[in-house]
This record gives structure tokens, C-alpha cells and sequence, in this order.
């Protein structure tokens, strides 16, 4: 993999077409990393988001807002602004938009955070 | 729509305008109420503000009008049977100084608030700091403050109006501009966009605009635009509870219910544009963040333009005109906190001919030309 | 002197035009709010990430093409990632944003290439977590190589639920089920059309074969009428709908599932360039409020240029054909720019986007929204989801004749939070249209910011131009 990382255009695309490897979650692409989502560790892989690593340890809901409901991702691009929850103590980032890091505090936010 | 008739014509369907027609047609009186607005529902001033209501003011009239104004916010939801409720919240409103002049200012300002029976103190820094834990400490002198003070949602305000004006038989109409008011043999016939109508009186609520459609009628209302411009954050929790005004950076802050923080920004301006000018975020941020730099993580989700108006003495013009029939209520930029007051003065005077109200003998519109001025030492502070 | 251009976007259109702007000598500065250039369409995923990609090897050639041509310039460019356009004020000022500061740039000519984004339709549950747009599962393949779920439940209107069906299970992921709401052969009568998009064609064909291969449940013309589960999805009922919006009795069928991709159509991200003043028209199928533009993508504001998707919604290659065109068009000078002879030098051009276009004929055949659809929702359903604004609350604005957006804004808050209203508005219209029996005659007044920036990054601006202003 660190070799398409220095790919022309700086992106693994050219080497990821004709990679016969898929490296969906637990495929092993990327370096694995553990991150906590309310206290608890979970497996994350190195450039994913915040909100694709919980999606793939299976959490949907990463907030729950004034009124009570739940909320996780919806546009998964960072317009709707719904995957807001708490990270490293900030509220209102965006889980889609933040890249997962090692030993990073995910809480869920409970109502304007 | 030949032979188009009303009672009384009412240009402007802000807080004043639908409020003095919520007065009018709560007398049951079989007046036929009319009220047009050339814009959208709260589309001008009364929708574009920072909402807050105060009666710390430095002058017995404007506390009057104010007292008056909040308690019938306070019962306004059952009032005007508005279930939603208006968005009322009242914990207070501190009105900061960031010098000795200022500082004085407002304590002699209290002084006359005490003897009207506001319930008014003055904060040292500290004290401000503990109520608002964001608030800047550099020179901050001290404020005054009145937790009766408060603010309420001026769309649900105007909302509430509306719907009770329509029950009680008011017609209300949006998109239709009043062109020309023409003097005819029993009343006047006024031109809209839509046609002619005719009444018996006028009275005309749209505020900076006023002067326009009544200059030509020989009527000389002394009043301007003037142009502020709001901004508003996201969401977040309780932060500022009380509103905030200080007077140096000439910014009223005011956290509503749902958790936005807003910010409604003065500076020397001209025009009526309802836009955002390409160069008020730049100007206003670093102020906001002076002010509140507890604040500054703080996103902001929007900016827009309101057009309020102001007279020579900033003060209100209330009464009939030298044209008996035609009369005119000018906020001078406080119409949302002082309407309620204002609709019943005005219901009253325009169907009974009173003009028996103190307050409105203090605001008549003819006081320029004879000289009169009135000074309300905390306007002209900010 | 060389020509200044601000082109925001880089997905297709936007690279395109930055391409085309260099070739000719303008000195451009390309703002995207993506962390790698793409756009949706051609979305990289992190080179930390690695993983195939499960696109068509056509569309992988065009994305590769487009990207390797990009990245020979880009040194030459003024490319900013992760950077937001807030506000555009006439005629041609262009602030931006990064996560700290914020920067005004002037320009000779702002090309507008952000492109569209998704459109729901409401039902009671669709604020369940594990429901998402069609679109935003597939950027968790495309650009997290993760899948959006275990069992996913795939449905909607357009191409765009069958390349996410195919792309799911390519990717090595379960559909329980696919509900297109159009038959696929919806726009099959039109043979021109096809003709001109064969290749197209070819993709969309490959992709349903992959859907057909795994036996995965076809649903036609179904639409989700609940989702269940509260902290996340448990099951999904689709069901068919009459004419009036009511659901076919027995037609029912609950389906379990951990994540719902839906995509019911586009809106075009027009904010800046109404915002600008540009004039504006309205067209439900291709985005809603469309900014109006010449052959050439000049809206009516001068020297403010669009391309791409978000002058009406036609797919990536109308975008890089286009975006050739705006981005020449946008670095001639105004007073040489003559349209005649820039139509013939770029007649080509011109003539495989009408083509492309005659094809998009085809594709909207399958993007037709009902507004059946929008009958679904009961009166608890919440349509603006940041201020938790339901359809009995719009209703209640609509009964005091609230009903162009900026009024039923002032009344129920609906698009006063935090997206600025991106994802309720389509939406909110369509309410409307249904309650007052007439299309929408005015969009919501557009404000200032398009994005949210912390005031600390209002208060701390990078003062001077653009670099390529600072060049010149």
C-alpha cells in the first residue's frame, strides 16, 4: 500500500483498479488502529472517518439530539451535518468528515452537546 | 374590485401594523379593518431583529411603553390564543459598560428605572462575568441589569397576530404595495397594487418608509432607514442567559430557546438593503469575539440585513398627522419589544379620536417642526 | 495580463474547467471542499485505505484520465482541499473557509461547479440511524472502503440505487433488497437517446447484471413506508403506492435490514449563485432552483459562470464536456468573448454535449418524483432534522398561507439549523406545491453563510487576494 500512496496524481486509484485485493472492513487494508466510542475500544483502520469506523463495528447512532432521536450518518459528505457527535471533548464534529486516529474519544452527544 | 371600501387602512403588516389592527378588531366594533404590506409575512423590520425587550430605559416614557409591551408578552400566548406560545424567554438583559462614562450612565439610568418600579441593579464586572462566563473581562466597567427583561421569537409574535387578526374578521394581504393615498370627499381613497379602496382612515406602519407615500400629501414625517445587520450561530447549550447589549461595541447578543446565539451588529450605514454586505462578516466577528471570546469556537450559520428606522430624537412617532384621518406609527428601531403597547394606543386614537395618552401626546408627529425634542439618555449612547 | 478565475468544485466539471482555464493562460485557483480532488463522482478514497475499486472499468478509465491530467497541472494551479466557499458576493467575491481562517478572493470570473446533492422522500422512521442516501453508502465504499451496512436494503428513484446495488455486492456486501421505484426500461422508447449514451447504457446494464447474478429481490415501483428501530434500523416495510399516495393494501412487505440507501433525486447546490444574484428558474427533475446560463454556463451576472451538474442535473460527462466549454469561456477576456466564433471553434464539443444531453432524456425518465411520494409521511414524520420540524408543524404554517420558503421558514425554523436547510427544502417544497396546488414561484432567500465558520475563523482573515491575484 505505501506504494500507492506516491502514486502521479498522490492517490492509490491507479494501483487500487488493478489490485485484485479487496480491502473492505477486515480485509486488512490500512493499518489498523483502536480508537474508544464511549469508553469502549474498537478497530479502525488508518484513513477511514470517524463515522465509517463505528458503521463498520456496527454502531449506527453516534448522537441523540434535543428532542430524543437518535442520529448517525445520512449524507455521509458532510452537508447534513447530522453524524455530529463529540470528539476528543468537541462537540459538534463531524464523524464523516473527521479521519479516525489512534486513541481518539468518541462519545455520543446528547442533545446541543 | 370597483368600489372597494374599509373603515381603516392599515400600510404595513409588521408588529406594529398587525398589532394595531389585533386592537382595533378586538372591540368588536364593526369596524372593517384592512391591512396591506407590499412585502412578505415578517419580511421587514419586525422580522429582522434581535428580539429582545427591555424596560431599562433612562426616560419614564420608554419604560412605560416597554412595562406595558412585556406584560402583555408575558400573557400573550392566551391572549391571542396562540397555543405554540411566542417564544417567550425572560432572563433578563444586561446592558454592559466598557467605561466610566457608560458606567455612569447606566447607574443614573437606574435611578429613574427605580422610581417606575423597575426592578434594575447594577453588576460590577464579576458579577457580569459570573451571569455570562463568556464574556471578555478587558475593560469591562460593569453593567445594569433587569430580570424581567427578555426576549421573545418575532415570527411567532407576528404568527400569532396574524391568525388572531384574521379570526377577529381583519383582512390582512400580503404582496400588495400601497402606491398613493388621494384625499377624497369622505376620507381617502388609497391606491394599491391591486386597485383603489376606499377609507376613512389610514394608518401607515411602514416604519422608514412612511415619509414616501406621505410626502406627497404635504405631510412631513422626519424619519430614516436604518440598516443593521444580524448574525446568527449554531445551536449550542446555555451560555449566555441573559441578552447582552453593550453599548461600546454597539452589539445586542441574545441566545434564543432553541440555542443560537444572535448577534444583531450596528454600525454607520445607509440604505435599505436586506442583504448582507460583502464586508460585515470581516467587521463584525472580531467585535462578537472581543465581546464574547468564550464564544469564538462558536459557528456561525447565517447573516442578513434588517432595516429598521430611526428619527431625529430616535424616539417613536405616534399620532394623527396634520390630515385628520391619516395617521403614522414609527418604531424608530424598537417596533417588536414596544408593539403591543403601541397597538393599543393607536386602536384607541385612530377609532376613539383618544389622544389623551400621555405617552402618545410626548411622541406626536408635529413635535420636530414646534421644536420639541425628546432625550433618552441611553440611545444616545449606543 | 492573465485572466484571475476562482472555480469552486473539483468534481468533474470543476476539474475540467480549471484544465481548460490553464490551458489558456488563467491564472486559476481551484476551492474544494473535498480532502482529494474527484468530487462524488470520482471520490479517492484515503491512500492509507488502499482496496479495489468497484466502479466500471469505464468509469475508472475516465475518473484516472481525468485525475492524471489534473495532477500534471496542479502545480501550476492554486488548488485548495478542504476548503469551503461560504459566500459569494456580486459580482465576482468568493470567500472561503478553512477549519481556522477565512480569506476573500476576487477574481476576473468565478466558475460555480459544486454539483447537487441527494433528495429524500419522508416516511415515518427515515430519521432511524442506518437509514442514508443512496449516494452517501457509496461514498462509503468509494471513499472509506467500508459498507454501509451488513444487509442493506437499496431503494429509489434514477441510476443512481442500481450502481449502489451493484457497488454493495461488488464490494462484498449483502442487498436484501432493491426497490426501484421506476422500472428500469422506463426511457427504453427512446432510441436516440440510447443511442447517444450507448456507453452509458453499457455501465447501467453491467451493474443491474451484477444486482440480477446475486438474486437479489427486485422490489419495482415499492417505496419505504416505515423504517423500524430506534437507536438503529431494524426493518424496513416497502409498499406500493395509488395515485393519491396511499399505500396498495397487501402490498406490503417488511424487509429486515441494518442500513436503507435511498436517493429520490438531486437538488443542485445553487445557494452562491443566487446568493450572487444570479437570475434563477425552476425545474423539479434537475435540481430544483437552477441558475440560468448561456451556452457557455454565463448566468446573468456577469463574469459568474456555472458548469456541471448544478445548472441542471445531466451526470459526469455532460459535467467534463461542459466544464471544457465554461472553463474556456471563462478565461477570454469579456469584450473578446464573441459567441458566434466560440461556437464554431468548439463545435465538437457543443455537439457531443447536446448528444450526452438527448441521453439524459432517457435517464430522466427513471428519475420522474410522483409527488405521491410525499403523501407518505404522517404528521409526526420530521422533515428539517436539525430543527426537528415535523409535518404537522409545516401544516399549521401552510393553514396561515405560509407557503413560499422564506415564510414557512420564519414560522416553523424548518432550514434555520445547522445545513442551512440542504436537506429539508426539497422536501418543505413539494409539501407545499401538494398543499397549495401550484410550483413553488420563489426560492428561499439565499444567506450568507453557505457553510457554517466558527467566528474565530471569520475574526482571523488571510488578508490580501488569491494567490493568483497576488501573481498577477
Amino acid at each position: 500500500m505505501a506504494g500507492d500512496s506516491q502514486s502521479p496524481r498522490g492517490e492509490p486509484v491507479g494501483q487500487q483498479a488493478r489490485s485484485r485485493h479487496s480491502s473492505f472492513a477486515g480485509d486488512g487494508g490500512g493499518a489498523s488502529l483502536n480508537f474508544r466510542f464511549e469508553g469502549q475500544v474498537i478497530a479502525a483502520r488508518e484513513g477511514q472517518s470517524v463515522a465509517a469506523a463505528l458503521i463498520a463495528a456496527g454502531i449506527r447512532s453516534w448522537r441523540v439530539n434535543e428532542s430524543g432521536h437518535h442520529k448517525g450518518a445520512l449524507c455521509c459528505i458532510g452537508y447534513c451535518f447530522e453524524c455530529r457527535c463529540r470528539i476528543d471533548g468537541e462537540a459538534d464534529r463531524r464523524a464523516c468528515l473527521t479521519e479516525v486516529r489512534e486513541g481518539m474519544r468518541v462519545e455520543r452527544q446528547i442533545g446541543l452537546g | 374590485m370597483p368600489n372597494r371600501t374599509a373603515d381603516v387602512l392599515i400600510v404595513g403588516a409588521g408588529a406594529f401594523g398587525l398589532s394595531c389592527a389585533w386592537w382595533m378588531s378586538k372591540r368588536r366594533d364593526g369596524s372593517r379593518i384592512l391591512v396591506v404590506d407590499e412585502g412578505e409575512f415578517a419580511g421587514g423590520a419586525s422580522g429582522r431583529n434581535g428580539a429582545g425587550f427591555r424596560m431599562q430605559w433612562g426616560l419614564e416614557l420608554n419604560i412605560r411603553l416597554c412595562q406595558e409591551s412585556i406584560r402583555f408578552f408575558e400573557t400573550a400566548a392566551e391572549e391571542l390564543d396562540y397555543p405554540p406560545g411566542i417564544g417567550l424567554k425572560q432572563d433578563g438583559y444586561l446592558v454592559l459598560a466598557h467605561s466610566e462614562k457608560a458606567l455612569k450612565t447606566l447607574e443614573a439610568a437606574v435611578g429613574t428605572q427605580h422610581r417606575f418600579g423597575v426592578p434594575s441593579e447594577i453588576l460590577d464586572p464579576a458579577e457580569c462575568i459570573k451571569m455570562v462566563p463568556p464574556l471578555g473581562r478587558e475593560r469591562l466597567r460593569g453593567g445594569s441589569f433587569c430580570g424581567l427583561d427578555g426576549s421573545a421569537s418575532p415570527f411567532l409574535w407576528l404568527d400569532a397576530l396574524l391568525r388572531a387578526c384574521r379570526r377577529q374578521g381583519v383582512e390582512v394581504i400580503y404582496g400588495v404595495r400601497a402606491r398613493s393615498i388621494e384625499p377624497v370627499e369622505a376620507g381617502y381613497r388609497v391606491h394599491l397594487d391591486d386597485g383603489p379602496v376606499g377609507v376613512a382612515k389610514v394608518l401607515i406602519c411602514t416604519d422608514w418608509a412612511a415619509p414616501e407615500l406621505l410626502a406627497p400629501l404635504g405631510i412631513d414625517v422626519r424619519t430614516e432607514p436604518l440598516p443593521k445587520e444580524i448574525l446568527v450561530t449554531a445551536p449550542i447549550p446555555p451560555a449566555v442567559k441573559p441578552i447582552l447589549v453593550s453599548l461600546e461595541h454597539k452589539i445586542a447578543v441574545n441566545q434564543v430557546d432553541r440555542g443560537s446565539v444572535i448577534f444583531t451588529v450596528s454600525r454607520a450605514r445607509t440604505g435599505t438593503s436586506t442583504h448582507s454586505t460583502s464586508d460585515f462578516l470581516g467587521f463584525a466577528a472580531p467585535k462578537i469575539v472581543d465581546l464574547v471570546p468564550g464564544l469564538a469556537h462558536v459557528p456561525a450559520l447565517r447573516a442578513w440585513g434588517g432595516v429598521s428606522s430611526v428619527t431625529p430624537d430616535m424616539q417613536p412617532i405616534l399620532g394623527e398627522t396634520e390630515r385628520d384621518g391619516i395617521f403614522v406609527a414609527v418604531s424608530s428601531y424598537r417596533g417588536f419589544m414596544t408593539s403591543p403597547a403601541v397597538g393599543r394606543i393607536m386602536a384607541a386614537m385612530v377609532l376613539d379620536g383618544d389622544t389623551n395618552d400621555p405617552i402618545a401626546s410626548a411622541l406626536h408627529p408635529r413635535r420636530f417642526a414646534a421644536g420639541e425634542t425628546i432625550i433618552e439618555p441611553l440611545l444616545n449612547q449606543e | 495580463m492573465a485572466r484571475s478565475i476562482v472555480i469552486i468544485g473539483a468534481g468533474p466539471a470543476g476539474l475540467a474547467a480549471a484544465l481548460e482555464a490553464e490551458r489558456q493562460g488563467a491564472r486559476v485557483t481551484l476551492v474544494d471542499e473535498g480532502q482529494r480532488p474527484g468530487g462524488q463522482i470520482y471520490r479517492q478514497g484515503s491512500p492509507a485505505l488502499g482496496g479495489k475499486d468497484v466502479a466500471e472499468a469505464a468509469e475508472i478509465r475516465r475518473k484516472h484520465d481525468l485525475l492524471d491530467a489534473f495532477c500534471r497541472v496542479r502545480a501550476r494551479l492554486d488548488y485548495r482541499p478542504n476548503t469551503s466557499a461560504f459566500a459569494l458576493f456580486g459580482p465576482r467575491e468568493v470567500h472561503v473557509a478553512t477549519d481556522e481562517r477565512t480569506q476573500v478572493l476576487g477574481a476576473d470570473a468565478v466558475i460555480l461547479a459544486n454539483g447537487v446533492r441527494e433528495v429524500a422522500m419522508p416516511f415515518p422512521g427515515w430519521t432511524t440511524p442506518g437509514v442514508m442516501y443512496a449516494g452517501g453508502a457509496q461514498s462509503l465504499i468509494k471513499g472509506q472502503r467500508t459498507l454501509p451496512g451488513r444487509n442493506v436494503v437499496v431503494a429509489g428513484s434514477g441510476p443512481l440505487p442500481i450502481v449502489v446495488a451493484a457497488q454493495i455486492l461488488r464490494a462484498g456486501g449483502k442487498v436484501a433488497a432493491f426497490a426501484p421505484l421506476h422500472p428500469v426500461t422506463a426511457g427504453a422508447r427512446n432510441l436516440a437517446g440510447l443511442w447517444h449514451g450507448r456507453g452509458i447504457v453499457l455501465e447501467g446494464l453491467r451493474y443491474l447484471a451484477t444486482v440480477m447474478k446475486a438474486g437479489v429481490e427486485q422490489l419495482t415501483g415499492f417505496v419505504p413506508i416505515r423504517a423500524r428501530g430506534t437507536e438503529r434500523l431494524e426493518s424496513v416495510v416497502l409498499a406500493r403506492l395509488d395515485a393519491a399516495g396511499r399505500v396498495v393494501k397487501g402490498s406490503e412487505r417488511e424487509i429486515a435490514c441494518d442500513a436503507l440507501a435511498i436517493n429520490y433525486g438531486f437538488a443542485a447546490n445553487s445557494e452562491l449563485a443566487a446568493m450572487a444574484g444570479a437570475r434563477m428558474r425552476y425545474q423539479q427533475l434537475t435540481g430544483g432552483w437552477l441558475p440560468e446560463v448561456d451556452s457557455f454556463g454565463r448566468s446573468s451576472v456577469e463574469g459568474i459562470f456555472v458548469a456541471g451538474d448544478m445548472a441542471g442535473l445531466r451526470g459526469a460527462l455532460v459535467a467534463e464536456t461542459e466544464g471544457r466549454l465554461v472553463g474556456a469561456a471563462a478565461a477570454t477576456a469579456p469584450e473578446a468573448f464573441v459567441k458566434q466564433s466560440f461556437e464554431q471553434s468548439w463545435r465538437k464539443e457543443l455537439t457531443r454535449r447536446r448528444r450526452l444531453c438527448e441521453f439524459q432524456e432517457v435517464v430522466r425518465a427513471m428519475l420522474a418524483q410522483p409527488r405521491a411520494l410525499f403523501a407518505v409521511a404522517d404528521d409526526d414524520t420530521i422533515i428539517c432534522r436539525c430543527e426537528n420540524v415535523t409535518v404537522r408543524n409545516l401544516r399549521f404554517a401552510f393553514s396561515a398561507g405560509h407557503l413560499a420558503p422564506n415564510t414557512i421558514k420564519r414560522s416553523t425554523r424548518a432550514a434555520m439549523g445547522w445545513c442551512g436547510g440542504r436537506t429539508c427544502l426539497p422536501m418543505i417544497m413539494a409539501l407545499a406545491e401538494i398543499h397549495a396546488k401550484a410550483a413553488p414561484s420563489a426560492m428561499m432567500t439565499p444567506r450568507p453563510l453557505a457553510r457554517p465558520v466558527p467566528l474565530s475563523a471569520l475574526a482571523n482573515p488571510t488578508k490580501g487576494q488569491s494567490d493568483a491575484e497576488q501573481d498577477r
